[in-house]
């Protein structure tokens, strides 16, 4: 997407809101004939879809920044119907960001599936700032990893460790947080992206090994602004906003329910 | 005409550089919206602030939101940190902003109200107080507005609580939305608005649960518009008409047609609340469409617009 003010100002960690526009639903055509329509079918409609979808920074280019989508619902599913030459409308950068010091010894990055977009600006930052890192990527099978995503990554990274859930051949079986254990040394910070029950792992086995740990979470939104206060999560201080004080957070500070 | 049309409005005595009023809860305490380029908050005519609580609330669980066909059903539950930390950390920071800022007070007796509404009166930067008696995601958070005698008694004691003017938001779930309308003009309320959210529900049909936290919601947005704009023409002409107070309607305005119909129905304000969410640029689009319609239509005075609707004779 061209939008030069995001490109400029995005930092590692913030994500942008998008109006996916118009909700073609697919629809087969029912039995007219029929007195109500067939369980599976559905009525012809086109929609707005209503509220902007919040999707993480993948990539900066000069004026362009890219995200990295998957198909979940209406909203993406109209995304990635787009064309080329397509306007859309964006809402960024918003939320806080990754920070780091250059005072730690080596960045941990953990992503699980879809998670792995919004660490791609964080390696690079890293690798600018003269930081090491190492990538672990878990998914729960082949599809689902993005390949060329794992490429940029193996430029940036000392190393780059994908876990598959479901074995399959050249590739590691298991749970993230086996490399993860493996890996994980004195001073080492860890930044981890994706479900909760993974990031509440991690945040486990980080904390145990005394590891500072940084998690970027995902809430519902509705303004993505800090207006509306419905993306909360519960912390040692109390409800946070996500889209403002987060979507990152530091582990300790996450109160799971 | 040539001359750009006036959008001002007198509304319960604030004048209104625009007839345009950020909703409550879509709008946090004034300035954050600020900081989206080509956002103004001098794009609206005044800004209702988050409601306020005597004592800080934390808000229900989560999910606090879900989104429903064109509209969405929120379960915030009032989430606030207290008037007093709300007249110190924000309203000192509003000077200096053409939009005027209305205070929005809640509460769980009249007492609990007037107490609100007394410390707004001392505090800077607050234009006018909307007392919130018809919020559905607490308990009995509606039932000031649905109980005529009960929102009488919460606006009386506003009213001798404070000099400002008080605008009662009515629920659109009374029994009778005009009678309690009517109440709350008799005991002194200077101006209506209407509505506050639908009670809703969203269900998970793998779960078999509710989609919020709280489990119903209030829904808002284009949804709920029709609804809305009915209330506030029945309102407009049994209670507001009659007795020469104005209304602030809100209900699903998206666009300049949607504020247009509002003003048509009897309301002299129009808030936009969850078209914010979808578009923050939706104000300057309402109010440029606004003055279009005024120059086609040759009207030089926004006020001659309210309530015009044409009723079509019936058997
Ligand atoms: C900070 C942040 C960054 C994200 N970054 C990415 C990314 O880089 N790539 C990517 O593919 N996805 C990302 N997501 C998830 C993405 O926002 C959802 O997949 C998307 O909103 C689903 O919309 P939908 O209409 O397709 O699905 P539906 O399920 O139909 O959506 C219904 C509603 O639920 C909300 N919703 C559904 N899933 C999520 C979710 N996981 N998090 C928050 N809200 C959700 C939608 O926004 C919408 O309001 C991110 C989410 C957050 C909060
Ligand atoms: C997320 C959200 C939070 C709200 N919070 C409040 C509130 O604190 N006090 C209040 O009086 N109304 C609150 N409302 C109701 C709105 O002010 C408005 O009356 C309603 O949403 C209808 O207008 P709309 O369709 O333009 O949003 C809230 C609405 C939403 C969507
Ligand atoms: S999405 Fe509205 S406060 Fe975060």
């Amino acid at each position: 997407m061209e939008a030069p003010g995001i490109a400029r100002t995005a930092r590692p960690g913030q994500f942008v809101n998008i109006d996916c526009g118009t909700r073609v639903v697919d629809h087969t055509v029912y039995d007219t004939d029929a007195a109500w329509p067939q369980i599976g079918s559905h009525f012809a409609a086109s929609e707005r879809i209503f509220l902007r979808r919040p999707f993480s920074v993948y990539h900066v280019d000069g004026a362009r920044i890219e995200i990295i989508h998957r198909v979940i619902g209406a909203g993406t599913a109209a995304l990635s119907r787009l064309q080329p030459g397509d306007t859309v409308k964006v809402l960024g950068p918003l939320g806080n960001l990754f920070s780091f010091s250059p005072l730690m010894q080596r960045a941990v990055l953990v992503a699980g599936g879809i998670g792995l977009p919004p660490l791609l600006i964080l390696a690079q930052a890293l690798k600018e700032n003269g930081l090491h890192s190492v990538l672990l990527y878990g998914a729960h099978h082949r599809e689902q990893v993005i390949d060329p995503a794992v490429r940029e990554f193996e430029t940036l990274c000392d190393e780059v460790v994908v876990t598959l859930e479901t074995k399959t051949k050249g590739y590691r079986t298991g749970l993230i947080t086996e490399p993860l254990q493996e890996q994980l040394h004195t001073g080492d910070v860890v930044y981890a992206v994706g479900p909760r029950g993974m990031l509440r792992a991690v945040a486990e086995v980080a904390g145990e090994r005394g590891n500072r740990c940084y998690l970027l979470m995902e809430e519902r939104m509705a303004c993505g602004i800090g207006v509306c206060l419905s993306c909360m999560q519960m912390t040692t201080s109390g409800y946070r906003r996500m889209c403002v004080d987060g979507p990152v957070f530091d582990a300790r500070e996450v109160l799971w329910a | 005409m040539g001359v750009k049309p006036n959008l001002a409005i007198d509304f319960a005595g604030l004048k209104l550089a625009r007839p345009l009023v950020a909703a409550s809860g879509t709008f946090g305490y004034g300035e954050d919206f600020v900081r989206i380029e080509q956002f103004a908050n001098e794009d609206l005519g005044a800004a209702v602030l988050k409601s306020a609580s005597l004592e800080p609330r934390t808000g229900n669980p989560t999910p606090r939101i879900v989104e429903t066909p064109q509209g969405i059903l929120n379960a915030i539950g009032l989430e606030n940190p207290g008037v007093d930390a709300i007249i110190r950390d924000y309203l000192p920071r509003l000077s200096g902003y053409d939009c005027l800022f209305i205070a929005n007070a809640v509460g769980s007796s009249a007492d609990d109200f007037a107490k609100v509404a007394e410390k707004f009166d001392a505090a800077p930067n607050v234009s006018a107080l909307e007392v919130n008696i018809s919020c559905p995601n607490v308990a009995r958070g509606t039932s000031f507005s649905t109980d005529p005698a009960l929102a009488a008694e919460v606006i009386g004691a506003v009213k001798n609580a404070t000099e400002l003017p008080v605008i009662a938001k009515l629920s659109p779930e009374s029994p009778s939305i005009t009678d309690s309308g009517q109440a709350c003009v008799e005991a002194g309320a200077d101006a209506l608005s209407l509505v506050n959210t639908f009670k809703g529900l969203a269900i998970d049909v793998r779960t078999r649960k509710p989609m919020l936290g709280y489990n119903t919601g209030g829904l808002s947005g284009p949804a709920i518009r029709p609804l809305a704009l009915r209330l506030v023409s029945e309102v407009y002409r049994a209670v507001a008409q009659p007795a020469g107070v104005p209304i602030l309607g809100y209900g699903g305005v998206m666009t300049a047609q949607d504020a247009l119909e509002f003003l048509i129905a009897g309301a002299t304000a129009v808030g936009i609340g969850t078209a914010l969410f979808v578009d923050p640029l939706a104000p300057q689009a309402i109010a440029a469409g606004i003055a279009q319609y005024m120059q086609e239509n040759k009207l030089d005075d926004l006020s001659t617009l309210v309530g015009t609707l044409q009723i079509q004779e019936r058997e």
